[in-house]
């Protein structure tokens, strides 16, 4: 029962990382309507960053972890700026396949530079120190993750209705048009909520790099994870990521409990459970 | 001499033509009704001049400078603000937020939040709703005020009393005054032939893209428009 237990509160503690991921692509998807298929390779490309600034730039751990973030957020900017912005428009099939083709020059482009590999990140200690409450245990590398999630995804919240950028944020998702109309720059703002998107990618890809192997084709599975959050959530919700993310998180534990081989198709199975009920929990049983 | 001025302009959508060779001059403190039947361009000449649409360079002169095809948010920091058809508020920002918006040109002037509750007071307990909450004239305020917000030289006000109870037009219309003496010039569509005369200096009526009337708004009359909108002669 402990052991249950144990395994559930693992899954609410890595579904703060999975609604990591997820946030960016909710983000994206909410203000310009790109589903950025990328958005698992860039999650791999952050690690990547990370890695090689630790280990071959021997930098230290506590700057490559604020480096990371902001050059990711830069590359964000830029990709939308440079190629991104041109494909908007009512057409939806331009930012998909720019997208796709995004993710595989990066996943070529990873293969190439830092070959097939399995890599990790070592973090010390942190990562197998762990505390007991109640008879349950749990890894302080999990709690941090968790709160590092939570912390984020508050941020993002009091972003979203406490500042301007934010109001920006907001007039632009309901309606660029109209934003335009009064003098906001939309392509400006679609590159600052793709920065922003991609600062937590890079958050998420410093922590989950420390926490499984990767290697430059771990991008589709992680695209996978966000997408399946983002619809368990409810597209466009802040708080609904992190909800999503912990269904999923437990979803998964739950599965690996009564079989490691479950854990994935645990996760999937919820996912699609999901996508079929809501729309008769939303409109009720008739 | 104008102050804006629309010659020849041609407008498309894709390949489709919406307006043909049209000519406007906008005086200062001036109104302009532009009347038409629907479909005819009315707003198709308003979203030319407020950068919506890619017209040549030339086609459009404010102040001695061309400014046609200019991105929108351009236009808006020159002065020129629109209230779009169907208002278009901002469905999630509240009625504050919506305000706020206008203020995102950059331009100063004596336009704020509380003079804009002075001269639609009934928005003062609303402050705090969604834009999507709101009555159709409290809407049409709202967007009113926002573009007021940008403290405009000229208003682009497309479809004064679409949807609205004669009152709340009444009300609206009031304002008209308050808002032109903080020196705003205005060009609005109107579907009510006889209050588009009432209310405009100076009226150009549209049909199929085409400018097919103009003059003094007190020179014309409902009949003369009429004819107008049924193709016929006109002298
Ligand atoms: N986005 C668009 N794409 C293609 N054609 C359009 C578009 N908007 C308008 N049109 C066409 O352009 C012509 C002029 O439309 P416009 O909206 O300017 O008319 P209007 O005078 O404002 O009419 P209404 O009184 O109905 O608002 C119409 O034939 C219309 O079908
Ligand atoms: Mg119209």
């Amino acid at each position: 029962m402990i052991e249950l237990i144990n395994s559930i509160v693992q899954g609410i503690l890595i579904g703060g990382l999975y609604a990591l991921f997820a946030a960016g692509l909710s983000l994206v998807f909410g203000i310009m309507r790109i589903v950025n298929l990328s958005h698992g390779d860039l999650i791999v490309l952050g690690s990547f960053l990370a890695f090689f600034t630790v280990s071959t730039l021997t930098v230290p751990l506590w700057l490559m972890v604020v480096i990371i973030p902001l050059a990711m957020g830069v590359i964000g900017y830029a990709i939308q700026r440079s190629l991104l912005n041109k494909t908007i428009g009512p057409d939806v099939l331009p930012p998909l396949l720019i997208t796709f083709g995004l993710s595989i020059i990066l996943q070529n482009g990873l293969l190439q530079i830092f070959t097939a590999d399995n890599r990790k990140l070592d973090f010390g200690a942190i990562e197998v120190m762990s505390v007991e409450i109640g008879g349950i245990a749990m890894g302080w590398y999990a709690i941090l993750i968790f709160l590092i999630a939570v912390t984020v995804i508050t941020g993002l919240q009091f972003i979203s209705y406490h500042t301007r950028l934010g109001r920006l944020l907001r007039a632009t998702t309901d309606d660029p048009e109209i934003a335009k109309l009064m003098g906001v720059k939309t392509e400006h703002i679609f590159a600052i909520a793709m920065a922003i998107a991609m600062i937590i990618c890079g958050i998420a890809a410093i922590l989950f790099a420390a926490w499984t192997s990767f290697t430059p084709l771990s991008g589709p599975s992680r695209l996978l994870i966000a997408f399946e959050v983002v619809v368990i959530g409810g597209i466009g919700s802040i708080w609904g990521t992190l909800v999503g993310g912990i269904i999923l998180g437990v979803a998964q534990a739950l599965g690996g409990y009564f079989d490691p081989a479950w854990q994935t198709l645990a996760g999937h199975i919820v996912f699609v459970i999901i996508l079929v009920l809501r729309p008769i929990f939303v409109k009720g049983f008739r | 001499m104008s102050f804006l001025k629309i010659s020849k302009l041609n407008a498309f959508y894709g390949d489709f033509q919406a307006l043909f060779d049209i000519s406007i001059c906008l005086y200062e403190g001036q109104k302009i009704a532009l009347i038409g039947p629907n479909g005819a361009g009315k707003s198709t000449l308003l979203r030319s001049i407020a950068g919506w649409l890619p017209v040549p360079r030339k086609a459009v002169k404010y102040n001695k400078r061309n400014i046609g095809g200019l991105p929108a948010n351009d236009v808006v920091s020159l002065g020129i603000a629109s209230v779009p058809e169907g208002r278009r508020l901002f469905p999630s920002l509240s009625v504050k937020e919506n305000l706020q918006m206008g203020q995102e040109s950059g331009r100063k002037g004596v336009w704020s939040q509380d003079k804009v509750m002075q001269i639609f007071p009934v928005l003062r307990e609303r402050l705090y709703h969604l834009g999507s909450e709101l009555s159709g004239g409290q809407q049409q305020m709202v967007a009113i005020g926002r573009a007021l917000m940008s403290n405009p030289r000229i208003v682009l006000f497309d479809e004064l009393s679409l949807g609205l109870a004669p009152k709340v037009v009444n009300e609206i219309a009031k304002a008209i005054p308050d808002i032109q003496k903080s020196g705003v010039s205005i060009i609005f569509v109107e579907q009510d032939v006889r209050r588009a005369l009432r209310l405009s200096d100076y009226v150009y009526c549209i049909l199929e893209g085409r400018i097919n009337l103009q003059g003094q708004s007190k020179n014309i009359t409902f009949e003369d428009v009429e004819a107008a909108f049924w193709g016929q002669k006109n002298d």
